[in-house]
């Protein structure tokens, strides 16, 4: 990653930048969202994706401390995906999140809200990191 | 601009209009059809490749005022 970010740098004009957004790799939450606020469900494993967002924080450090980037901003964002019904949600993941691992509790959890409060939205809640960068 | 790892373009078209020149990378051969077959009109200075950083490295020649890397790092 340290080297995508120094060839990054030969691409840049000095004083231009990078945005790098990324899942900052805590666990994503699935939730249900109800009238008195959001039901947890229970949080969607991942094989090894995390660690890689935790070497990707690590990699645009390096770049700081090296001096190839200044930090001019950061920050976190909350990234919500919505889907009609945990199946929908369970059939997006599949296609598109290959890594993604739902355990037994978690659709059990999501069958048993779904038989208590009938079928509806459910959301995947990722907290993501978003940093602007600036190429010295 | 530079995009790396634009994926099917679903970002990509979220602020295209706002910069002057868009190159988006993508080494995903199904992806990178994808965007193209979604390009609207009036995008046509997005230019989609189907190419990895490493490989646009060695071909490319000029410089960027940004770039993003969404999801890609």
């Amino acid at each position: 990653m340290v080297h995508a970010l120094e060839q990054i740098h030969t691409l840049l004009n000095p004083g231009s930048y990078l945005i790098d957004i990324h899942p900052n790799g805590e666990l994503v939450e699935f939730l249900y969202p109800l009238d008195e606020g959001k039901q947890f469900i229970g949080y969607m494993q991942e094989t090894d994706d995390y660690i890689e967002y935790y070497q990707a924080n690590d990699a645009l450090e390096a770049t700081v401390v090296t001096g190839l980037f200044e930090v001019v901003k950061s920050g976190e964002f909350e990234f919500l995906t919505h889907a009609d019904s945990f199946d929908e949600l369970k059939t997006f993941l599949k296609e598109n999140w290959s890594d993604s691992i739902i355990t037994e509790d978690v659709i059990a959890n999501a069958r048993r809200l779904e038989e208590e409060h009938g079928k509806r939205k459910v959301l995947l809640h990722e907290q993501v990191r978003i940093g602007l960068l600036k190429a010295v | 601009m530079l995009e790396i790892g634009s994926g099917d373009g679903r970002l990509t078209w979220r602020y295209a209009d706002k910069v002057s020149r868009v190159s988006a990378l993508e080494p995903d051969a199904e992806k990178h059809k994808t965007a193209l077959a979604e390009r609207l009109r009036g995008f046509e200075h997005v230019e989609f490749l189907n190419l990895g950083l490493g490989e646009f490295v060695k071909r490319n020649k000029e410089k960027f005022d940004l770039v993003l890397l969404s999801w890609s790092l």
